[in-house]
Parts: C-alpha cells; sequence; structure tokens
C-alpha cells in the first residue's frame, strides 16, 4: 500500500513551515493581535480569550551569527536560534511577547529581544519551579490574574469570564484531538510517522486553535488503519524543545518509527487539560502547575521519570533517542537518569547532543548502527 | 596618582576571620558525636532557618570545594567522577565540583579519614541548578530534601513575597519533623537580626572602598567576606564584621592602602577562577587594584536608586518594623533576597537594564577606571545579561574587558591568553608596568 493522501496533514505541515506567512494572514484577516511566547508554561488560554493569536517562538535550525554579541556561545542552540529569527526580523508581525520564567538561557533571549527588537508589550511571567508545592498554585493563580489584566490594560478590552470559557474549551478540545492522533500511534503499523506527528503538534503551536482543530479532526477523519510500511523498530524521542523534523525524517528513513515523544514542543504540550472550574484562573493555573513538569520544574518529586517510561512502555517502544541540547543544564542533569531507567526496564538509548544545526551524516551513522543493535538484540 | 606610594598594613582581624572559617569546619566534623544535625545544600542563604533548630551543623554546598581547587589531581578526579556517571560536562561546574567530590567520596571525608552522612538537605532556586544538585545530593545520602522556590523580582511583589515566605514557613515546620526538634522561633529571629546586621556592616566595609586609595583590594575581601558567607546569621559574624568595619574606618583615616599602590581602579565582576586566585593580584603589575564587585556587593544589603546608586539599607527595626513574631522574621529574611541583594537579582529577572544602570552606578560612585568581566563557561547564571550590559557599558564609553574561563573547571582555563587579554587591557588603559 502506498503511503496515504493525508491533504490535511499537509496543511498542518504547511502552518508549521510558513508560520510566520500564516500569522501575518491571520493579522490581517482578523485584525487582532499576535503575541509570541516563549516556553510552554505561558497559559494560551489567557491570550486566546484575550483575541489574540497565542504563537510559539520557534528556532529556524539554519546557521546564524547575529545573536553572538548579545547571547554566550555556551547558552544554548535553542535560544541563541530564537533570538536570532528575532534579529533577523523573521518575528516582525508579532505584537507581543511572553516568557514563561524558566532557565537562564532562554530568560536571556527575552531580554535581548525586548531591548534589540522592542515591542509594545513584553511580559515575564513568573511560573513556580518547584511546581508540587503546595504554595505553587495560588502563587501562579495571583501571577495570572495580573497577566490578565496586563493583557487588558494593553489591549483596552476585558477579557470576560465567556472568552476564558471558550479559549478554556477550545484548547481542551485540541489537546483532546492530538490525544486520539498519539492514540494510533499506539498501532504496530501506526498510520502515520513521527515527523508527521510532531508538525501536527507544532502546527498547533502557532495556529488558531480552532481552525486547528478542524484539520485536526479531518486528519484524524483521514488516517487509514496503517501506513502500509509494515512494523518497524520503534522508537520514542525525549529531549526539551525539538521542533527539529528533519531529525525524526532520518531516523525514520533508517527502518525505524517514532511512536512517542516526551517533548515540551510535543506530548508535554499537550498532556493535560484545564479541568474548568468557577475560577477560571485557578482552573488554568491548575493545569500548568499539575502537567507533566519540564525538567527545570521537577527538581524534587523526579515524576518526568516514571512518566517516561510509562509511555515508553505504552507505545511499544524498543528504544529511545535522547535529544540533549548542548549546554542545556535541565536536561543535562536529567539525560543520564532516564538512559539508567530506561536500560533498567530493558530499553536501550542513544544520547545525541544537538547544535543549531543537525549533522546529518554523523547522526545517520550513529543511528544506523543504534537501530543495526535494536534489530539484533544487541543494544 | 602615577608614581605615588601607599602606606600598607596588616589587618589585625585577619587572623579571627581564619579562627572561625576553622571553628566552622570542627562543627561540620563533630556534629555526629555531639548529635546535632547536620545540614547540607542552602547555597549559603536562608541559613537563620537553620538556628531555630537549636545546635546545628552547616556544611553548606560542601566542604571541598576551595581545597579540590588547589590540589588539581584531586580535582580532575573529583571532575571526572560526575562525568563518569554520563552526566554533561557542559553542566554548571560549581555543580559539577560539588556533586564530583561527593561521588568521589571527598566531600564528607572528615580529616581523621571517616566518612560522614549529612541528616538533611535543603537547597533553593537562586540557580535552578542548585535545586537539581540538592536532589542528586539527597538521593545519594538517601536522606530528606526540601527546595525553596526564590521567586524573581519583577512581578507583583507581594504576591513574591507570600509565596516565598509560606515556603520557608513550610520548610521550618518540615525541619522540625524530619529532625525530631522543637522549631525555636527565638532563636530564628536572633539569626535574622544577625543576617541583616552582618550583611549591613559588611556594606559599610563596601562603602569604604570608596577611599582612595581603597582600604582593601578583591582578594582581601574575598577572605573577608567567608564569615559573612558561611555563618552570617551567627552573633561572632556580626561582631566580626563590626571589628573589621572599625579597623577599616582606621585604614582610610590614616590613608592605608591595600596593596601600596593604586594608580588604576578596577571592579571584578563575578566569580574569580577559584583555582587562579592569583588574578586578584595580576593587575598589580601595572599598579592597577580592583578594588571591589558584584560578589562583595551582593553579600551586603543595599537600596537601590534608579541612577544606580548603591546605600547600604537599614535593617528592619531601624526603619521601625519590629522582629516579634515568625512572620515578621520570615518577611524581613524574605526581603533580603527579594529586594535588597540587586547582584543576585540581575540573573533572574528580565530588568537588564537595571543591571547596567547598577554596575554603571558602582563605577561611577567607588571612582573606577574600567571594569572586568569573567565569562564564566561554567556558570549559566553569572552570565545572564553579561553581554548586553558589558556592550551597554562600552556604549557609555567605561572601559571594560571580559576574559573567558571557568569558575571550578581549571581545564578549560588557558593562562596565557588570560594574562595576554588583562596586559593588552591594562596598557590599554595607560598603564605600564611598575617596579614591584
Amino acid at each position: 500500500m502506498s503511503a496515504p493522501s493525508m491533504s490535511a496533514i499537509e496543511k498542518l505541515r504547511q502552518a508549521v513551515q510558513d508560520r510566520h506567512r500564516y500569522a501575518r494572514e491571520w493579522k490581517a484577516r482578523t485584525g487582532g493581535k499576535v503575541v509570541g511566547y516563549l516556553c510552554s508554561y505561558v497559559p494560551e488560554e489567557i491570550i486566546s480569550a484575550a483575541g489574540m493569536l497565542p504563537v510559539r517562538v520557534f528556532g529556524s535550525r539554519e546557521p546564524q551569527d547575529v545573536t553572538e554579541p548579545h547571547i554566550a556561545s555556551y547558552y544554548c542552540p535553542y535560544c541563541r536560534d530564537c533570538l536570532a529569527q528575532a534579529l533577523l526580523g523573521r518575528y516582525d508581525y508579532l505584537d507581543g511577547l511572553v516568557i514563561g520564567h524558566s532557565c537562564f538561557h532562554i530568560l536571556q533571549t527575552f531580554n535581548s529581544w525586548r531591548r534589540h527588537v522592542p515591542l509594545s508589550f513584553d511580559y515575564h511571567l513568573f511560573v513556580p519551579q518547584h511546581v508540587r508545592s503546595p504554595r505553587a498554585k495560588p502563587c501562579l493563580t495571583e501571577v495570572l490574574v495580573d497577566f490578565q489584566a496586563a493583557l487588558q490594560e494593553w489591549s483596552g478590552q476585558a477579557v470576560t469570564d465567556g472568552a476564558l470559557d471558550g479559549a478554556i474549551a477550545a484548547c481542551n478540545h485540541n489537546r483532546r484531538l492530538l490525544h486520539q492522533l498519539y492514540q494510533t500511534r499506539k498501532d504496530p503499523s501506526p498510520p502515520i510517522t513521527g515527523a508527521q506527528a510532531m508538525e501536527v503538534v507544532l502546527a498547533s503551536q502557532v495556529m488558531d486553535k480552532g481552525e486547528n482543530s478542524q484539520l485536526r479532526e479531518q486528519v484524524l477523519s483521514e488516517l487509514p488503519g496503517t501506513d502500509g510500511a509494515g512494523e518497524m523498530v520503534r522508537l520514542m524521542v525525549v529531549g526539551s524543545e525539538n521542533n527539529d523534523v528533519e531529525l525524526l525524517r532520518l531516523t525514520e528513513s533508517l527502518g525505524a518509527r517514532v511512536v512517542v515523544d516526551d517533548h515540551c514542543t510535543g506530548s508535554r504540550y499537550f498532556w493535560n487539560e484545564v479541568i474548568p472550574g468557577p475560577n477560571r484562573l485557578e482552573a488554568i493555573a491548575a493545569r500548568y502547575i499539575d502537567r507533566v513538569p519540564c525538567p527545570q520544574k521537577d527538581l524534587v518529586e523526579k515524576e518526568r521519570l516514571p512518566h517516561i517510561l510509562k509511555l515508553a512502555q505504552g507505545f511499544g517502544v524498543q528504544g529511545a533517542i535522547l535529544i540533549q541540547e548542548k549546554f542545556c543544564d535541565p536536561h543535562g542533569f536529567d539525560m543520564p537518569q532516564i538512559q539508567a531507567l530506561l536500560k533498567a526496564n530493558g530499553i536501550p538509548s542513544l544520547l545525541l547532543e544537538v547544535d543549531i544545526t543537525t549533522p546529518a551524516g554523523q547522526f545517520r551513522t550513529r543511528l544506523e548502527a543504534f537501530l543495526e543493535m535494536l534489530q539484533t538484540g544487541t543494544a | 596618582m602615577k608614581g605615588q606610594r601607599f602606606e600598607t598594613a596588616h589587618l589585625e582581624c585577619w587572623d579571627k576571620g581564619k579562627e572561625m572559617r576553622r571553628e566552622h569546619f570542627r562543627e561540620i566534623w563533630t556534629a555526629k558525636e555531639r548529635g546535632v544535625p547536620l545540614v547540607i545544600g542552602l547555597g549559603e542563604m536562608f541559613q537563620p532557618m537553620l538556628c531555630a533548630l537549636g545546635e546545628y551543623a552547616d556544611m553548606g554546598y560542601g566542604t571541598k570545594l576551595p581545597f579540590i581547587m588547589r590540589h588539581r589531581d584531586l580535582g580532575t578526579k573529583c571532575l571526572e567522577a560526575w562525568e563518569t556517571r554520563g552526566f554533561s560536562r557542559d553542566c554548571c561546574s560549581v555543580m559539577r565540583a560539588d556533586l564530583g567530590t561527593m561521588y568521589a567520596e571527598v566531600m564528607h571525608r572528615a580529616p581523621d579519614g571517616k566518612l560522614i552522612r549529612p541528616d538533611l538537605c535543603i537547597e533553593m532556586s537562586f540557580c535552578p541548578n542548585m535545586g537539581r544538585t540538592g536532589r542528586l545530593v539527597a538521593d545519594y545520602f538517601n536522606i530528606p530534601y526540601f527546595y525553596i522556590d526564590v521567586p524573581p523580582d519583577d512581578f507583583n511583589m507581594e504576591t513574591a513575597y507570600r509565596y516565598l515566605m509560606d515556603q520557608l514557613e513550610d520548610c521550618l515546620e518540615w525541619m522540625g519533623r524530619v529532625t525530631g526538634r522543637e522549631i525555636n522561633d527565638e532563636l530564628f529571629i536572633e539569626g535574622v537580626r544577625n543576617e541583616w546586621q552582618s550583611r549591613k556592616l559588611w556594606g559599610q566595609v563596601q562603602e569604604l572602598q570608596k577611599a582612595t586609595p581603597a582600604p582593601l583590594d578583591s582578594r582581601m575581601l574575598q577572605s573577608l567576606l567567608v564569615p559573612g558567607t558561611m555563618v552570617k546569621q551567627k552573633k561572632e559574624c556580626v561582631e566580626f564584621y563590626r571589628m573589621l568595619l572599625d579597623e577599616v574606618k582606621d585604614r582610610v583615616d590614616r590613608g592605608i592602602s591595600a596593596l601600596g599602590v593604586e594608580e588604576c581602579r578596577l571592579l571584578y565582576e563575578w566569580m574569580v577562577p577559584w583555582y587562579y586566585l592569583r588574578i586578584h593580584r595580576y593587575p598589580l603589575r601595572y599598579g592597577a587594584v580592583f578594588i571591589g564587585g558584584t560578589i562583595p556587593a551582593a553579600w551586603a544589603v543595599w537600596d537601590m536608586a534608579g541612577d544606580g546608586t548603591w546605600t547600604v539599607a537599614q535593617t528592619p527595626e531601624e526603619r521601625g518594623l519590629p522582629l516579634r513574631t515568625r512572620r515578621d522574621a520570615l518577611r524581613a529574611m524574605a526581603e533580603i533576597y527579594l529586594e535588597k541583594t540587586p547582584g543576585v537579582h540581575w540573573y533572574r529577572t528580565s530588568r537588564g537594564d537595571k543591571a547596567e544602570n547598577d554596575v554603571m552606578g558602582r563605577f561611577r560612585d567607588w571612582h573606577a577606571h574600567g571594569v572586568v568581566f569573567h565569562q564564566d563557561q561554567g556558570c549559566r547564571a553569572a552570565q545572564v545579561g553579561q553581554n548586553e550590559i558589558r556592550m551597554a557599558l562600552q556604549k557609555a564609553g567605561i572601559p571594560v574587558m571580559a576574559f573567558e574561563a571557568s569558575q571550578c573547571d581549571f581545564r578549560v582555563f588557558t593562562e596565557a591568553e588570560v594574562l595576554d587579554r588583562f596586559d593588552a587591557f591594562l596598557e590599554g588603559l595607560g598603564l605600564t608596568p611598575i617596579e614591584s
């Protein structure tokens, strides 16, 4: 059977590739503001409820030479890549920029961005680092009250409870659709590749939720029962803000299928929902506090590790590719522990250290060797 | 003041500071035989909380970091102990070295060779790597762990205070539970009072550094700061800094200088490479003196004005805020870390423009002629905003140099290259080598 025609998937893919054009067109069409955000702890619900389009800032994974004066070369490539996009004018359509309090690296991106490419609205949104502290939810709720007020003041429009309810429902629906899509990947011969799945999730972070969900529903209806490629080595990818679709394509071209991930641009972005409550902001705060934590916020309980293992086992993973952004401290502390946990549970892993660009030849060799070892049971 | 020479004098209180350090380590190594809780972590902050336990010993980050910085073979063994466990060589060098001493069983080995085990670990999020280190430490020793999330200071301050104070109160209760000891609020309050006093006195010493010639240099300040990092919550530290302040005032009155020459006054920003402390005095061959910098300033308490003017903060009680209850003391302690220590906030907030104002203010008011930045590969926190600050200073016409190294990983230090940079910078300031 040949690969299925997935026009909706193609549209989502195009939205990711032409994300700047999409945002500009959205802006021209609606007259609304576009707000870029750094870090998946920024609550899209509130930005959407304010009638704005939240757009996750991604790098382009192209060589660049504009960030060196602003960010040390030993900061992570992702934060340098994101700043490069701003300095190169690729996000010149943004009206505002929000960062969720996270690591030093991305904070520097935000600081340099607002200094050199000033916007009429920028916001450093404090998100507690110890998310399992009983003090975290009340704190984030208070922070979100201030954030909502700041958006209102900036836009001159009230963010009503009705608008919040609508945005919560739209985001939750979007998350459910992504869950449904991921569930299909448990199939022995998944109907969607890992690269396609990544593009679908990325699209959700740069598109209007309603439009995105419509396409997503279409994707689900168009999916065949299988991709026809037969059973392949089932892999998981684990890491940080990974939008490197090409790396997944390369991996899958070697006879593997990426069936699940643990990335903040992937499953961690949508894994849990807002449970609606009378206090909307409290409900939103609870969602972000309760989500599978980023390693930056998983400082005490180490919840992410068993979650990764559960995903690996639930999706029948045979091996894992651990993607470490060079110089990333939070993930650097986690990776050996993840490797040890997976190994103890019979899941071999391959650690790839990545920079802005992917050394395709070198990675191909390493991936081939890893897959061969998995196929022969020698990993 | 080309060619001018000044009198120098030994600091009378120097030996007292050394003795305090020895006593601190004696407390750690004898904690078990004395039956007092041995605490690891805290990053040399929030120590008044420990006072609430009555007796305790505080290992801080660990005990052997300076030691392995002086003994490179052992230092290499410790750094590699981290790396052989699969952790990245790119992570924070302090935490790598610290955890390396633990994995290599150096950190907790007493002078008599016995290994001791801390009883509880408390860490905080000034830098998230500290939090992650605390987790690994607690796992290694299999001891209870408490984590304090310190918020930045660029959002609603009442929310920030409430969040931090509530966590600190939780921590006090937790400490009582895991040690089986009663939490003594009076001792806690006294500890907070002492920390405020210690920091204020230390700030007053910094202010005296505005004098020409400066009575102390950065190398002296670094040693004199040790009690302020390790035991600032204790009465002995307050007494020591009072003694130091009197002596430094006297040095200023008598025109006693740090090093005998002062043709140029420099600020040193961020940490030194701990294995290369002679960097403090390298400019001396050109008659230049490091008179202070971020780190000594960070351990005082300051009121910051919008124009970058640094004024030593008054204690809460001097401002009419009594320390009567636990909440009073929690707020006073939170105030130090949320509002009165600007250096540690630069890297946690989005207020980069404030940071450059603060450095410019120090440059102006301490009558400096240049600023040296350590671009610390091994510390992301130290690097936040540094490039932007450097550019802003250059734009303002302030001579700036930067050298790249790592505060705890001597394997990346290129001495000749770093010293060449210093030579070029100092010559660029119009200085020439002086005769010793």
